[in-house]
């Protein structure tokens, strides 16, 4: 913001350099026409203008003579340097010698000298009062009343003006007009420089103004961004999908093997008995908060079309705890089966997010050898449940990683681990089972199951 | 937000200031500056006292002096613009024409300038020659002599003669330089002028002496003089005897250099014819315009007539024995005056 001010402070100061300097040639420039005279009147009866004084500015001269008296006669007469002063002789007058400022002029007063003698007689006969009009000597004359104005350009030589109202009375006052040059150096400059200002700080504004709008536009394009995000997932969560984490899931392939850990892409076909998403999470970090409340609230959900109450379980994140201590309280009031203590549970989940290498590293619950209550049950249910297992991660994972689990587990040990699994959760075998029952009710129970999921799936896809 | 707003004020403050400076600098920037003082230089000579407009112009004026007094016979209207020596002139020969009834012509005069001389000088008095061209109802140019008395002074007709038949005026400067102006006694010449017209006045006065007369050239005017002489002094001679004297005017010489460093100096000489009744009880009668002049028939006594003469010479820069003697170039001369005994 501070530079947007900056870059307009240097336009609008190129436009004053500008304006300034068109000002200084225009308005302000001094006059071309300038009018000097003599700061006061003469006294003396004879005015005369030195040479010089008369084209000090520019040869064309405006000349005008005014009297004190407007009915007094006024003469003007130009003559040559000695004629003048020959005529003037030894009478007082008042030269005009100078231009000390622009509308200035400076005058001397030359005195009649003193008519005495060494002898004691007069020195001559003192010059008369006469007015120069009408004198053979003068190249110019003018004789007016009251005023006289006369336009003259002077030429080369020494040149006076004598000024006279009749001789006697004081002289006329001189007004000299001439036009002068009034040179604008500072025009072009100034134009210049202030165009370049105004250029730059236009630029540099532009400048600024684009790289803010890019950037808006940038960053509206990532928040777009997270909000196709933000809805995918929500999708994801409508889907009402059981999300299990990776770790918890047990597949041939592995919790590494999933494609990419795509959100929300249920493992449908396989998995048509217990359809499973999962979940996009690095394996290393500890379950959060909302991965539990998600999938507590996938597994309150799943319970309500169950048609059994939610489970505590199911409450807000806050109450994590308390749905693990509830769930395992619920499973040891329902089940028989002893869950593992919650750090025994955490701590396995984090020390492994890899498929265990060992079927000991599971919790002893999942475990197919497991010295709980679940094992009875696994065993009984072993057999028939034996031809389930490898129908959707065998069928889906490697070669490779089938043999790897199936190795690992026994076709009855994974029924067994399904059925364990949903023991310790609370959920039913089948959907009208209230305890785990044997091999007759589980196939059952798998249809039904099956065709619940199926219609779930369907319904959340409506 | 909040941090820019007081950096604007300073900011503001400091524009605001830079351009009240700027515009200072421009108004004091774009005031021309004052120019200097030159005037031309001196000239290292003198400059012409007229130049030719105002050489002209001075002759109209006195030319309209001279149509005035002739329109009016009246001499005294010529006081502004004629001297004093011309003016005695022109005033006799109204007289003389008034007393033998136009008998005696009055000159027709002109200023009408087919050549003017203008000194240079820084002085006074200031000199000025003209050649008119022929004045109607005359037969020769006029020569005429102005000068400027005083700085305050007009410029006047000092003296004017009929150029001589036959003569060429010598060649002088060009009126831009003019000529220079010689003092009555200006020795650069081999005769000052106002000796020259002593030497002539001396001449006229004894026609006969030799050794004044080889001063000069022969000229027109003397041979004039001449034969009026005799034939008065052989009227007069049974019963008395005529006498010429003569003697130069008081009044200002004019000498203007010509090119070839002689001079052209113009002067008024006055002669005196005395006739003198020597035998007593004889008539001697007088005829002409002296008796008509003086209204007097006959000589009881004497009768004196003065003639007043205005007289151009040129005297040459040397003094040549082959040749280039003073030289009478205009001569103009009025019956001034008879007075009887």
């Amino acid at each position: 913001m501070l530079r947007r001010i900056l870059a307009i402070a240097v336009i609008v100061l190129g436009a004053c350099v500008i304006a300034a300097g068109v000002l200084s040639a225009t308005t302000l420039r001094p006059s071309d026409v300038v009018t000097a005279t003599t700061s006061s009147a003469p006294t003396e009866p004879l005015l005369v203008v030195e040479p010089g004084v008369l084209h000090i500015v520019d040869p064309q001269v405006r000349i005008e003579l005014r009297a004190a008296d407007p009915a007094s006669p006024v003469v003007l007469a130009i003559g040559r340097e000695a004629d003048v002063r020959g005529w003037i002789g030894d009478t007082a007058h008042v030269q005009i010698d100078g231009l000390p400022e622009w509308e200035v002029l400076s005058s001397t007063s030359v005195a009649a000298p003193e008519p005495t003698d060494v002898d004691g007689e007069a020195d001559g006969q003192a010059e008369e009062a006469a007015s120069p009009a009408g004198s053979d000597m003068w190249v110019l004359e003018e004789t007016g009343t009251g005023s006289v104005t006369l336009e003259w350009e002077v030429p080369e030589g020494r040149w006076l003006l004598l000024a006279a109202t009749d001789g006697a009375e004081p002289a006329p006052q001189i007004f000299l007009t001439w036009t002068r040059e009034v040179p604008t150096p500072l025009l072009v400059p100034a134009v210049v420089s202030g165009s370049v200002l105004a250029l730059v700080g236009i630029v540099w504004l532009a400048a600024l103004l684009l790289g803010a709008r890019s950037g808006r536009r940038d960053s509206g394009e990532v928040d777009s961004a997270h909000q196709h995000g933000a809805e995918s997932e929500s999708a994801a969560m409508e889907l009402d999908v059981l999300t299990i984490p990776a770790e918890l899931q047990v597949t041939p392939g592995g919790p590494a093997a999933p494609s990419g850990g795509v959100v929300g892409e249920p493992v449908s076909a396989a998995t048509a008995l217990l359809p499973v998403v999962v979940e996009e999470a690095e394996p290393a970090r500890p379950r959060t908060r909302r991965e539990a409340r998600a999938a507590e609230a996938a597994a309150a959900a799943a319970a309500k079309r169950a048609g059994r109450k939610p489970r505590p379980g199911a409450e807000p994140e806050r109450r994590l705890p308390a749905p693990v201590d509830s769930v395992h309280d619920h499973a040891s009031e329902e089940q028989p089966i002893a869950l593992p203590a919650p750090s025994e549970w955490a701590s396995s989940q984090a020390s492994d997010h890899v498929r265990p290498s060992s079927s000991q590293e599971y919790p002893s619950w999942m475990r197919v050898d497991g010295d709980d209550q679940a094992a009875p049950s696994r065993g009984v249910v072993g057999e028939p449940a034996a031809q389930a297992p490898p129908q959707a991660p065998a069928v889906e994972r490697s070669e490779a990683g089938v043999e790897q689990n199936v190795a690992e587990w026994d076709d009855d040990a994974e029924f067994a681990r399904r059925s364990t699994w949903r023991q310790a959760w609370g959920l039913p075998d089948s959907p009208g089972a209230g305890e785990p029952t044997g091999d007759v009710g589980n196939e059952a129970g798998e249809t039904e199951v099956a065709v619940e999921r199926a219609k779930h799936t369907a319904e959340g896809e409506r | 937000m909040n941090d820019v707003r007081p950096s604007r004020r300073p900011m503001h403050g400091r524009r605001s200031a830079a351009l009240v400076a700027i515009a200072l600098g421009l108004v004091a920037g774009c005031a021309p500056d004052l120019p200097e003082l030159e005037p031309d230089a001196a000239s290292s000579q003198p400059l012409p006292v007229l130049t030719s407009e105002q050489s002209a112009a001075v002759l109209a004026e006195i030319g309209e002096v001279l149509i005035t007094a002739d329109a009016s016979l009246d001499a005294d209207a010529l006081g502004p613009r004629v001297g004093s020596a011309a003016q005695d002139v022109r005033r006799s020969e109204f007289r003389l024409s008034g007393a033998t009834d136009g008998e005696s012509i009055i000159q027709p005069l002109t200023t009408d300038a087919q050549v003017v001389v203008v000194a240079a000088t820084e002085d006074w008095p200031r000199m000025a020659l003209a050649v008119t061209e022929i004045p109607e109802g005359g037969t020769l140019p006029l020569l005429l002599a102005l000068r400027q008395d005083a700085p305050r002074a007009d410029y006047e007709l000092d003296y004017w003669t009929r150029l001589l038949p036959g003569i060429e005026t010598p060649a002088f400067a060009a009126p831009e330089i003019g000529s220079v102006q010689l003092a009555a006694n200006d020795a650069s010449l081999p005769v000052s002028p106002e000796q020259a017209i002593a030497d002539f006045a001396a001449l006229l006065a004894a026609p006969d002496d030799e050794e004044l007369a080889a001063a000069f050239a022969d000229d027109a005017y003397r041979p004039l003089l001449a034969e009026e002489f005799a034939a008065v002094q052989e009227s007069v001679e049974v019963a008395g005897t005529a006498e010429l004297s003569a003697s130069v005017v008081d009044a200002p010489v004019i000498a203007m250099q010509t090119a070839d460093g002689g001079a052209v100096v113009v002067g008024a000489v006055d002669s005196v014819l005395e006739i003198t009744k020597t035998i007593e009880g004889a008539t001697l009668t007088i005829g002409g315009e002296i008796s008509q002049l003086g209204d007097v028939t006959e000589v009881e006594e004497s009768v004196s007539a003065t003639y007043r003469q205005m007289l151009a010479f040129h005297v040459p820069a040397t003094a040549d024995e082959d040749g280039d003697l003073i030289q009478l170039i205009g001569a103009e001369r009025v019956l001034r005056s008879v007075s009887s005994e």
